[in-house]
């Protein structure tokens, strides 16, 4: 550190040019965000979402229902002209459309007799002249006879008549969004903006397609940048009320934005991918790094001088900072790649940021001869009304009272409610989630899966299987409704009086043929589900290899999101144990090193407090596991361990209660800044950061809490008192 | 919509000539035999290539950027759907207009009307241009099988195996498109009207002087507009839809089932469709050079004479036939040297026109701007869906992907040299045999043989290569019945017996100088090599426009 400063010059060259290296190299950057793209290897469900695609057509797919308004039974004859012409011209007007359906392109057989003329005819469900503009049937029977035919998606719960529109995209791969290329669906949202829209205004669109749910992950993303914003506003309003100055908030928000280009820099340069994790990098980042700058702006504010508050806080905060990146790369134990991802990068993020604070920054400052540091005592909110009832130790029994928390928490790991489901991403307010809403209380479902058939079966046979496990009652009050090439050629039969043979080959000609049999014929049917959440899934499976012994099996994006997210316990209890032990060996070894080994229990005890306290409310109060959520811990754990460790240095050879005295207004003050700046999460996009920002607050404050009230209350217990 | 697109059209429109090859043996008494051999034959200028005001190589090549442009805007293969939305409402007006047409005269008028107002027809209605713009050629076939009527009574068999050929067609209208416009167009081309009377075909030149000067400027005002035309439908505010075909209007009105996206009625039309209907028109008005610039007068009265020579051969067997003893019905048959000789001695027939330098030189010009259109077409569609490609001109694209390849290289060799001072010799090879064929079409065309004449062969073998089994001992006693004849005799067993050697009279030479086939291949060895020249282009993909009018005369 001490050569850097001698050579501050220098040190600010290179950094500068590492910085604007890496800043080249930001939009290099590959965003993913589908399950296949997701999950990574060794996830046989994820691994099989390309093949299934190709196997059966499905592209990726943009999906949305047109609905009339309120009161209305339909769009009038003139209005769905106008629509169908807008989807004639749509469907065309973009290349990379691999195929469309709609409720217009519906057909059924049917044997009429013109002018004593016998004749098979195949008419459109919706039979719309738009010459003369009428429509033969009454909408209700037209929809009745929709709801009639083995088709799920043109189903409707009521008689109203409402307009299906599938727009699937060839599947292509960019080197920017993976198997994603959002520039598609833009181009139609575009269309339907500016020309079905204003055909008709008061109309409902729900959107409900697996594209689309894509498409909003993106969006939220680009929102994420409003969070990392109004974090960084935070932090500036933050530190210049408990610092007293808005030099404070901007030198830190400087650094903040530095390790950003970075960890961001870097991950473009070596193609790691930017996914729904990585949005909450940069907070997470923020929170980790307050805890350095603060306890070396509260030496400041003591009278300490800039220089030397650094000289003194450096070894301190490697250690902290060292325990923050060992509960980071503690996530890199678990078995999805975008949590190890995210480990790996938040650890180095870490690491970046106590560089730049203790040696880019100083280098920085030492080019001001005049600068004198950025903290003022006069305006800095002191907290000093807190000193006494800081330092005043938690009455013993209470103390004792709160260990209860660790029994607790373990038996709260095996309550632990996992059971959350993709579109749960989103808040219920939001469009895509809407969308959903309104398809539950429409048709009854809300997502399907593939039952695909892995050898070649007569129809008969797949039929029979199938039933078998509609037999069991949990998979029939699951399964709302099945699409198969039995029924659809049953049902060809039955419309148009057709004989085998006919309705196989008018079933093998039509575009559906390619979405149920693959090139070897070997079938799919897709089960329309009532609910998609995980443990719902994980048990439509189990019944699903029981029936099928070997001959087929489920799959699709909720297959591989069950699998997925059924290693969030795993991961939560993987990484939460590796990061108890690293971060226990620091404390451990310095707790040696400064000879107050005594403290030990108090200070593993007080450290791990608040982690576990989190643990035990999300156990008792039933509160869904996600992805998101099962990093906390380990994060937790990274993150409060560094008060005990600041006390250990700062009590030097004294007793430890010096340490507390002397750095415990820096903790409180950290710990409200971090709880404050994890509620900026309240304002993300997705649902999910949302309560993973108030559940890092509060354990935050726990943690806070822990660290200096129990932490005190701990060692009164050698005490006779 | 094209004579193509009716499968009858073919056999209606071009069937005299097609079937001017019949033979007979007789005319009926009640037509009498005009021989026209010595009537002057047609003398129509033909106008020049910057008369026609076609695109020029280059803006050719440049409009095929379209391709690029359209295949980034629309979808491929089964995911390109047409519907009935994307009709304009002008085109709807059309189509519903011809398929209620009930006569040939209702039918004239409305594509007359539709052909004056052409240039009003705007933007937003570009799919009615493009169909007003191939079915105005229609126009000059009012009542053509009326006219052709007194030239093609010259000689019995032909009309006879017209006449079974129009009434077959005739009744396959009525049983497959009952109550059709089909029927209005069948009569359009059959039926005469007021205007034609006076204007019927007597001799050959009056056809080929019809061709050229009514038939042809009516398919360069075809191609013209074609080329002029947009090919999406360009709405007020700019936007621009594709052009879409409704086979509505080849089926009639009771076709298909009224869905808005019925399959197989809609097609979106692009470039690909337009550059292969340009290639086609191009090779339509390629035949018409070729025929306008020789004389064809006589050719009937050959055919005539010929089918004659065969009858003769069959009144002789049937006088024979009555009397006893052993097999002594024999057809003397006719040989290949009695043809050619037959064919000689009409001097002026296939002799080149006072402007047939002009029209041949004319020809190439269309063949080369098929061939350009046609290869632009080629490789912009090639790596598309092959069922498509087989839809958008099943006259070239109905082979291999390998095969069209190298048939559409092939026809770029033959027919892409073009302009002063290039020279059009190329080497084609035999797909089979890999043989080597130089081949100078530009040349042949530019300087054409005065008398096609000197095209027919010129030595003929006799019995050589049956008698040179002579040699062997089973064959030892095989003699001639007399000489010149292609009957022979061998004795077995002291019983004789006689055969007929069926390589007796065939061509084996040709005239190799440069009114004969030595501008058009170059390279040959000897007269023996034309036949070799032939059997490879045969073998070699795309030189159909070649081989087709060759064989005739080769053989």
């Amino acid at each position: 550190m001490l050569l850097c400063w001698k050579h501050s010059r220098l040190t600010l060259i290179i950094f500068s040019c590492m910085s604007l290296f890496l800043l080249g190299n930001i939009s290099k950057m590959k965003i993913v965000f589908s399950a296949e793209d997701l999950a990574g290897q060794g996830f046989a469900s994820a691994d099989e979402l390309k093949i299934l695609k190709e196997k059966y057509q499905d592209g990726i797919t943009s999906l949305f229902i047109l609905t009339p308004p309120e009161g209305q039974d339909s769009f009038t004859s003139d209005e769905m002209c106008r629509i169908r012409k807008w989807y004639s011209f749509a469907r065309i007007s973009m290349a990379e459309i691999q195929s469309t359906v709609s409720t217009f392109d519906f057909k059924l057989p049917k044997r009429i007799t013109e002018e004593g003329v016998n004749k098979l005819r195949i008419k459109n469900i919706v039979d719309l002249n738009c010459e003369t503009g009428v429509l033969n049937g009454r909408p209700a029977d037209i929809q009745k006879t929709l709801n009639d035919s083995p088709f799920a998606m043109v189903k409707e719960k009521s008689n109203q008549l409402t307009l299906l529109f599938q727009f699937t995209f060839k599947n292509s791969t960019t080197s920017k969004f993976g198997s994603f290329d959002p520039k598609l669906f833009d181009q139609l949202r575009l269309s339907i903006e500016k020309d079905l829209k204003p055909i008709v205004p008061r109309a409902r669109l729900s959107w409900i397609g697996p594209g689309d749910y894509q498409w909003y992950i993106l969006e939220g993303f680009k929102f994420s940048k409003y969070i990392n914003l109004g974090m960084l506003l935070l932090m500036l309003l933050g530190l210049r009320v408990f610092l007293g100055t808005w030099k404070s908030g901007l030198l830190f928000t400087s650094s903040l934005i530095l390790a950003g280009i970075w960890v961001f820099g870097l991950k473009g340069y070596t193609g790691s991918s930017f996914d729904v994790l990585s949005t909450g990098l940069v907070l997470i980042l923020g929170i980790s790094s307050l805890e350095d700058f603060t306890f070396t702006s509260y030496e400041q504010l003591n009278g300490v001088h800039w220089k030397k508050s650094m000289l003194r806080l450096v070894i301190p905060s490697f250690y902290t900072s060292l325990t923050t990146i060992l509960g980071f790369l503690s996530l890199c134990t678990s078995d999805v790649v975008a949590i190890r991802r995210m480990g790996l990068w938040a650890a180095w993020g870490a690491f970046i940021e106590w560089m730049i604070i203790f040696f880019f920054l100083p280098s920085v400052l030492q080019q001001f001869k005049n600068f004198k540091g950025w903290t003022n005592p006069s305006r800095a909110a002191r907290l000093k009304f807190l000193s006494s009832k800081a330092f005043t130790p938690f009455p013993k029994i209470f103390s004792k009272i709160s260990l209860i928390v660790y029994p607790l928490a373990v038996g709260a790991f095996f309550l632990l409610d996992y059971n959350e489901a993709p579109h749960r991403l989103f808040p219920e307010q939001q469009e895509y989630s809407k969308g959903l809403q309104y398809l539950e209380k429409t048709k009854g479902w809300i997502g399907s899966v593939s039952l695909v058939f892995d050898e070649k079966m007569d129809d008969l046979k797949m039929e029979t299987i199938l039933t078998d496990i509609l037999r069991e009652p949990f998979a029939s009050s699951l399964i709302n409704h099945s699409e198969n090439p039995w029924k659809i050629k049953r049902w060809l039969q039955n419309q148009g009086d057709l004989d085998e043979l006919e309705s196989q080959t008018f079933f093998s000609i039509s575009r559906f043929h390619g979405q149920f049999n693959d090139d070897e014929d070997k079938a799919r049917a897709i089960l329309y589900l009532r609910d998609t959440s995980v443990v719902p899934v994980e048990t439509l499976k189990k019944i699903v290899d029981m029936k099928c012994q070997g001959r087929c099996h489920i799959g699709g994006e909720f297959v591989a999101y069950s699998d997925f997210a059924g290693l969030v316990p795993k991961t939560l209890i993987d990484s939460l144990v590796v990061s108890l032990f690293l971060v226990s060996l620091i404390i451990v070894f310095l707790a040696i090193a400064q000879n107050k080994a005594a403290h030990l229990p108090a200070l593993l005890l007080s450290s791990f407090w608040g982690a576990f306290f989190v643990i035990m409310l999300l156990g008792y109060f039933h509160i869904t596991l996600d992805f998101w959520k099962s990093i906390f811990a380990s994060i937790l754990v990274g993150l409060t361990g560094d008060n005990a460790i600041q006390y250990l240095f700062a009590s030097e050879n004294s007793e430890i209660k010096k340490g507390i005295e002397s750095r415990g207004i820096a903790s409180i003050v950290t710990g409200l800044l971090m709880a404050c700046t994890s509620l900026v999460y309240l304002g993300s996009y997705f649902s999910s950061p949302k309560m993973f920002g108030v559940i890092l607050c509060v354990g935050l404050l726990a943690s806070l809490f822990g660290d200096l009230w129990l932490f005190q209350g701990f060692l009164s217990f050698n005490s006779k008192k | 919509m094209t004579i193509k697109k009716s499968r009858h059209l073919p056999a209606l429109t071009f069937a005299a000539l097609m079937l001017i090859n019949f033979s007979s043996y007789a005319a009926p008494k009640k037509f009498v035999f005009k021989d026209n051999s010595n009537v002057p034959a047609q003398n129509i200028p033909a106008p020049s290539e910057a008369e026609l005001g076609f695109l020029s190589d280059k803006e050719i090549i440049a409009l095929a950027e379209n391709f690029k442009a359209e295949s980034k805007r629309r979808p491929a293969g089964t995911a390109l759907v047409a519907t009935e939305d994307m009709l304009s409402k002008e085109y709807i007006e059309f189509r519903n207009k011809i398929i209620k047409a009930n006569t040939g005269a209702e039918f004239y008028d409305i594509i007359r009307s539709y052909d004056a107002k052409y240039d009003q027809i705007p933007s937003s209605a570009n799919d009615l241009k493009f169909s007003v713009a191939r079915m105005a050629a229609w126009l000059p076939m009012k009542g053509i099988i009326w006219r052709m009527t007194p030239m093609v009574h010259q000689v019995a068999t032909t009309q006879q195996a017209l006449l079974a050929t129009l009434k077959n067609v005739a009744e396959q209208v009525k049983i497959n498109e009952t109550g059709s416009h089909v029927e209005a167009q069948m009569l359009y081309l059959s039926m005469p009207t007021e205007d034609l009377v006076g204007r019927q075909f007597h001799y050959e030149s009056d056809f080929i002087a019809f061709l050229a000067s009514e038939v042809y400027p009516a398919l360069k005002k075809s191609s013209q507009r074609i080329e002029a035309l947009k090919m999406t439908n360009v709405q007020k505010n700019g936007e621009e839809t594709p052009v879409v075909f409704d086979a509505k209007i080849r089926f009639g009105e009771k076709a298909f089932n009224g869905n808005y996206d019925d399959y197989d009625r809609f097609k979106v039309m692009g470039e690909a469709e337009r550059f292969s209907a340009l290639s086609r028109i191009q090779r339509r008005m390629y035949n018409i050079a070729t025929l306008a610039a020789y004389n064809w007068n006589g050719h009937l009265a050959l055919k005539r004479e010929i089918g004659r020579m065969y009858g003769v051969g069959v009144a002789e067997s049937a006088l024979f036939d009555a009397l006893p003893g052993e097999d002594n019905v024999y057809l003397k048959g006719v040989s290949r040297a009695q043809r050619t000789a037959t064919i000689k001695k009409y001097k002026n027939l296939y002799t080149l026109t006072a402007n047939g330098k002009s029209w041949m030189t004319l020809a190439y010009y269309h063949l080369h701007r098929s061939g350009l259109f046609l290869e632009e077409t080629w490789k912009n569609i090639k790596n598309n869906d092959g069922h498509y490609i087989a839809q958008i001109d099943p006259e070239v694209f109905l082979a291999r992907k390998e095969q069209v390849e190298a048939g559409v290289m092939n026809i770029k060799k033959l027919t892409g040299p073009y302009g002063a001072g290039v020279s059009g010799k190329t080497r084609i090879n035999g797909a089979l045999s890999g043989d080597e064929l130089v081949v100078d079409l530009k040349g042949f065309y530019e300087n054409p043989p005065r008398d096609l004449k000197n095209l027919l062969p010129t030595v003929f073998a006799g019995n050589e290569d049956i008698t040179a089994l002579k040699k062997t001992p089973q064959y030892a006693s095989m003699r001639e019945i007399k000489p010149g004849s292609d009957v022979l005799e061998l004795t077995f067993k002291g019983k004789k017996t006689s055969f007929r050697n069926y390589l007796f009279g065939r061509a084996t030479g040709w005239n190799t100088s440069a009114e004969g086939y030595g501008r058009l291949f170059p390279n040959l060895k000897n007269s023996a090599d034309v036949g070799n020249a032939m059997r490879i282009l045969n073998e070699a993909r795309g030189t159909r426009i070649l081989t087709n009018g060759l064989t005739l005369f080769v053989r």
